[in-house]
């Protein structure tokens, strides 16, 4: 009986090969939308993270501040968040601190004569908090301190990215309801897809009842070739994806870093979409093998 | 096989009832001709009698036996036992002749019991037809390879819905004669005076859903 329904698995796909074609391809479609909105998100967080890995605000004050305007700030600081850790940088900190750095060159000079136009500094860093919420945080003390007395300039790494974490935090709850909606439809479009490949072999399957074969006789073989086409449709929707993450790297690598799947995360999707299109053959060819065979 | 049908209703969403309180019983190796005008409820009674449509209400009893229509494995044992001739073959399209014949060979787990194909092939004159496909037939054709199908089958009992309809007088005969040794029980639904006037051991009148006359 294998044997039979290894057959019949076959016949159904070699039979007419531009429809499993097309249905393969309509697969493929399917999965590249969902594939490819999990990429997006799996690389906007990824951006977050790998942006916030050494990560620091740097509260550039002018050379005569006060040691009462500096604790002023601080407190400003602190009001925003209490577990910032703060570091007060007096000239000669910062005036060793830009000769370790690119700047060496623009300090070509003795401290003495430089003294009174060395900035002092606040440097603010982030313990254990979520790169989102340091982003956040970053973009706050920017605007908070911005043009307050004694302060020159706030300098946060990727200052584009502030926007970005803001329009996600603003908008988390509509791209939750989007991804819900977006996995319901890609749900809808399986289950319709999958009623229509089975119409196509509805005559064989009533024949099949008629004839008193047995329920997996009938079932195994369409369950086979739906898992196979929506397998086929997945590796052509994965391998589009890459080729578009080829071209996005090389074209954005300036700006941003951008990572595939993991094994992980590959295997994640492709038991989703194939058991999913699993499920779905089985309880469609149940309803069939239920319907009257005999028309009014 | 012997069939017996106890008050059966069959209604289909709609006001129409196909059957009403049908009551017979068919005894084994009975052959069997029902009657009845188009719409009658003749291929709703054999839709009942083969296990393939549950009645509204009533029992069928098999062998003195109910038939239990909510169950799959006891209704596809049913099936195995009965073939059923249907006025549009239901033959399979992207297949050729020897492959729709041997299908029920599959169902009762023989399929290589090839003999038994070659036996039928032969029998009806059709052993040229073999390898050509389903799709280049004639009517004729076609309904000659569905009676092969079923009488590869070897049931318990054969249910034809004008299985000599698209068939010339000649090879309705002979169709008919291979149905006589088909030493079982055999319903036929047939416009045919002549071939109830020779074979029918009993014909059934149906109308309206009723029986009208056995």
């Amino acid at each position: 009986m294998f044997k039979f329904m290894y057959f019949e698995f076959s016949r159904n796909i070699s039979t007419f090969p531009w429809r499993s074609i097309s249905f393969m391809m309509s697969f493929a479609c399917t999965y590249f939308i969902l594939i490819f909105v999990s990429f997006g998100i799996k690389n906007l967080f990824y951006t977050f993270e790998t942006a916030t890995k050494k990560y620091e605000v740097m509260v550039i004050m002018h050379p005569e501040v006060t040691d009462s305007n500096i604790q002023n700030i601080q407190e400003n600081i602190k009001d925003i968040e209490p577990s910032l850790q703060l570091t007060v940088l007096n000239q000669k900190s910062v005036y060793n601190y830009m000769l370790e750095s690119d700047q060496k060159e623009a300090v070509n000079l003795q401290f003495e004569d430089v003294q009174n136009y060395i900035p002092k500094l606040i440097k603010v860093e982030f313990i254990k908090i979520s790169s989102l919420k340091k982003i956040i945080l970053a973009s706050k003390i920017k605007n908070i301190l911005q043009g307050k007395d004694g302060i020159s300039e706030v300098a946060t790494p990727f200052p584009r990215l502030h926007r970005l974490a803001e329009l996600y935090l603003e908008n988390r709850y509509g791209l939750f309801v989007f991804l819900a909606a977006l996995y319901f439809s890609v749900f809808i479009l399986l289950y319709l897809l999958l009623t229509l490949s089975l119409k196509e072999h509805k005559n064989k399957i009533n024949l099949f009842r008629i004839l008193g074969f047995k329920k997996n006789i009938i079932r195994w073989p369409l369950i086979l070739e739906g898992t196979f086409l929506s397998l086929a449709g997945f590796i052509f929707a994965m391998t589009a994806m890459y080729s578009v993450y080829l071209q996005m790297s090389e074209e954005y690598s300036s700006i941003f870093e951008l990572q595939f799947f993991s094994l992980f995360e590959f295997l994640t999707h492709l038991l989703l979409c194939v058991s999913l299109v699993f499920f779905l053959t089985t309880l469609l060819t149940q309803k069939i093998i239920s319907d009257d065979l005999v028309d009014n | 096989m012997q069939i017996e049908l106890k008050h059966i209703y069959k209604t289909f969403s709609g006001p129409t009832k196909a059957l009403i309180d049908i009551n017979i019983k068919i005894k084994n190796k009975e052959k069997v001709f029902i009657t009845g005008h188009s719409g009658a409820g003749k291929t709703t009674l054999f839709g009942v009698i083969a296990g393939l449509l549950a009645p509204t209400s009533g029992q069928v009893l098999v062998n003195d036996q109910a038939l239990d229509f909510e169950t799959y494995a006891s209704l596809s044992a049913h099936r195995r036992k009965v073939g059923v001739i249907f006025q549009d073959f239901k033959l399979l399209l992207d297949r050729n002749v020897f492959e729709n014949i041997v299908l029920p060979l599959y169902a009762l787990g023989e399929p290589n019991n090839v003999s038994e194909v070659e036996f039928v092939l032969e029998s009806l004159n059709i052993k040229d037809l073999r390898y050509k496909n389903i799709q280049t037939l004639s009517g004729g054709q076609k309904q000659q390879v569905a009676i092969a199908r079923t009488l590869v089958q070897k049931p318990d009992l054969i249910i034809a819905d004008e299985p000599t309809g698209n068939l010339d007088l000649k090879t309705s005969f002979r169709v008919m004669d291979l149905f006589k040794e088909f030493n079982n029980t055999l319903i036929i639904a047939s416009h045919n005076d002549e071939l109830i006037r020779r074979y029918s051991e009993r014909t059934i009148e149906i109308q309206q859903g009723k029986i009208l006359d056995v």
